[in-house]
């Protein structure tokens, strides 16, 4: 069964298409990450599937359920992006009022064991508009938990976050998983967060995606998995028609390579290079493996960060 | 209902531990009582006599027509208008034998008027020509049984002129806007005590023009919380709140029950503050205080539902509470919480006259809690304040609900 399909969904606001005919289907206990960068249409996209917008056109089924169907309540939780809490208030009494509001049993329990696991406990009594950047993070990813859903949606969870805070977040909920096979859906523009968390990533940009696939299929496996850099001292020759057997990007100081499989390529490549380049002029040769990175600057022609 | 209880709770503590909001509603309202404490508890006007200038052009009783006082005397002519400035002339200040007013009569406007302006009369009181025939109208209300042959059907009004920013004006209009309720209310329940009734509710007073101004000064603290409760509720929209709160089991009237439910509480926490602050510069406090009580669940309402509304009219925070700030500050003047301030009639049939800040909620709450608390009223001597603020309220309240719910309350 899938926990969430969505066939030609579209939202416009004015004249800015947010999200243009996206069709996914995320399956039942998978982490599934959206990687776009910021205004790709990500957040959009998830306010969709938690029914707090209604698409322009196209459908949405969340666990065979409208978004807006008051079942999906006890069964979906929500990070906003957003820090999302009353300042005034500390966070036990946040995270208390949250769990009276959704009804959750032994809540003052429940409060307690959050607040330990996301190592709130000390401060529970602060505002918290006094905790730290890391703490309030915690706290707002925190209130998601006071329910077990069956599919969990953040929204740049760990945007913000320290990286101690994020891997302690990812081991939360890698073990909540484990307990409980929920399905995951997060929205990110950290190469890492989707790597190490996702079992299935969507690159999207401008609304719309652009690759699907688990993060070992999108970056390609071992054959033409790899990217060849070579650094040079200075602006390399006028290379221009003398590559073409290659997936090649020439910028001011460097030679990439790109889809290669470095073992077998490597000595023809330097073959090749040895008379079109001097050798005091080459500074380091680096082989890296593919990363997301790589697959959205394919595509788009730029990086996410941009 | 526990729902409704947490999310009250968290708004409660929320408008406490806000600064800004704790110095709007408390604090700024108490700096105003200490000002106008200081500038004007003592020296009041009320200890010397108000030069007040009558024209009185009533044209009495028809010809042949006459009725017997209940000490056998005949009253015939211009009985009833006499004896209303006889009333206004014999009020004596409590704690002397200084009379409140000093009558200097006139033949005509004109005169009357020059002598206003010259600041030789503080105020002019003009009785019109059909004085004596709406009186008669008013004792055949009283007893439908009885009629006047020869005697029309009348209604009018009384009319006071004067310099508005003048405190001894501002006296005189309280005292002969409660001498004439008490006057007209003569024929319905009999002309043996009402002279005596009239002179006890005004002459057991030394008001002070403090505490005038007093009444007006609560509810000015009261429409304080105007702009925290707009900034409160667009904020919870503009930074998510209401949204993440919506992927709860809340229902949006547990979310706005619960910032209705804070104001009241709110409310109920400044008034007694107020009048505790007010009593130090010698405001006297009655046992007609707890009708505060019910001026403030009014106004808390109707202060809850214009919040709402401009908060629904604003995109963030500080916006709203500007917005708020822009409503209920000349609201409270309009009011005539500091001073008075002119309210022209929108509806006049002689027995019912509405006027246009009649429809603003603290208009009828000052009225209400000027004339409860300072001459020992209760509420059912304010029936049409009390039906005016209740108007106002639900109408405010059902608005602000109706524009929340249609925006923020669904997906968009």
């Amino acid at each position: 069964m899938l926990a969430v399909k969505t066939s030609r969904l579209s939202k416009v606001f004015g004249d800015v298409v947010a999200v243009d005919g996206l069709s996914l289907e995320v399956k039942q206990g998978e982490v599934f990450g959206l990687l776009g960068p910021n205004g790709a249409g990500k957040s959009t996209t998830i306010k969709m599937l938690t029914g707090l917008l209604s698409p322009t056109s196209g459908t949405i089924e969340v666990l065979g359920r409208h978004p807006t169907d008051q079942e999906l309540l006890t069964s979906v939780g929500y990070v906003p992006q957003d820090l999302v809490f009353y300042g005034h208030l500390s966070a036990k009494e946040n995270l208390e009022l949250f769990a009276n509001c959704m009804e959750v049993e032994n809540a003052k329990e429940r409060v307690t064991e959050l607040l330990r696991l996301f190592e709130l406990y000390e401060a529970k009594d602060r505002r918290a508009a006094v905790l730290s950047g890391g703490q309030k993070r915690r706290l707002n990813v925190a209130i998601a938990f006071l329910l077990t859903p069956q599919l969990l949606i953040l929204d740049e969870p760990s945007a913000g976050m320290d990286p101690q805070s994020r891997n302690m977040l990812w081991e939360i909920l890698e073990g909540m998983r484990e307990e409980s096979n929920i399905t995951v859906i997060l929205t990110t523009h950290l190469i890492e967060t989707a790597d190490r968390l996702c079992n299935r990533v969507a690159i999207v940009d401008h609304g719309k995606v652009i690759a699907i696939g688990t993060p070992s299929e999108l970056k390609g496996k071992g054959k033409d998995g790899e990217i060849l850099e070579i650094v040079l001292n200075n602006s390399p020759p006028d290379l221009m028609g003398k590559l073409n057997d290659y997936d090649v990007e020439i910028t001011e100081h460097m030679i990439r390579f790109r889809n290669l499989d470095t073992f077998s390529e490597l000595p023809k490549i330097v073959e090749k290079l040895n008379g079109l380049i001097p050798k005091e002029s080459i500074r380091s040769f680096n082989i890296r493996q593919k990363t997301l990175e790589d697959v959205f600057i394919a595509h788009t022609g730029r990086s996410l960060r941009e | 209902m526990r729902k409704l209880f947490v999310l009250y709770r968290a708004q409660l503590l929320v408008s406490f531990r806000n600064r800004q909001a704790f110095f709007f509603s408390i604090i700024f309202p108490l700096i105003f009582v200490g000002v106008f404490g200081l500038a004007f508890q003592e020296g009041a006007p009320g200890n010397s006599t108000i030069p007040i200038g009558l024209v009185n052009l009533d044209g009495g009783l028809p010809e042949g027509v006459s009725l017997q006082g209940v000490d056998g005397s005949q009253i015939s002519g211009k009985y009833f208008s006499e004896r209303f400035v006889d009333i206004l002339s014999s009020l004596k200040f409590e704690d002397n034998e200084t009379k409140i007013f000093n009558f200097k009569s006139f033949q005509g406007l004109q005169d009357a008027r020059t002598e206003l302006e010259k600041q030789d009369i503080h105020a002019l009181l003009v009785i019109p020509e059909s004085f004596s025939l709406a009186m008669v109208s008013a004792m055949q209300q009283a007893f439908p049984n009885m009629t006047l042959q020869g005697v029309p059907q009348a209604n009018t009004s009384v009319v006071l002129e004067g310099d508005q920013s003048l405190i001894n004006f501002n006296i005189a209009t309280t005292v002969v806007e409660q001498v004439l309720k008490d006057f007209v209310k003569f024929g319905q329940i009999e002309a043996k005590t009402v002279a005596l009734q009239v002179e006890g509710n005004i002459s057991s007073k030394g008001l002070t023009a403090f505490d005038l101004i007093v009444p007006g000064l609560v509810i000015f603290a009261v429409l304080n919380n105007l702009s925290t409760v707009a900034a409160v509720s667009v904020s919870d929209i503009s930074e998510g709140m209401l949204d993440r709160l919506r992927k709860t089991k809340m229902k949006g009237y547990h979310y706005l029950g619960a910032i209705i439910l804070a104001q009241i509480s709110l409310a109920f926490i400044q008034i007694p503050i107020m009048f505790f602050a007010a009593s130090l510069f010698g405001f006297p406090i009655t046992k007609s205080i707890g009708y505060a009580f019910i001026v403030a669940l009014l106004m808390a309402l109707a202060v809850s539902g214009i919040g709402i509304i401009a908060g629904g009219l604003t995109e963030n925070a500080d916006a709203a509470g500007s917005l708020g700030a822009i409503i209920g500050v000349p609201m409270a003047f309009l009011a005539g919480s500091f001073f008075l301030v002119p309210n022209p009639t929108f509806f006049d049939v002689g027995w019912f006259r509405l006027r246009i800040f009649d429809f603003l909620p603290a208009t009828p709450a000052v009225d209400m809690l000027r004339i409860t608390l300072l001459n020992d009223k209760t509420i059912f001597d304010t029936p049409f304040e009390f039906a005016m603020l209740l108007f106002d309220a639900v109408l405010f309240l059902s608005i602000g609900l109706l524009i929340y719910v249609r925006k923020h309350c669904k997906a968009h």
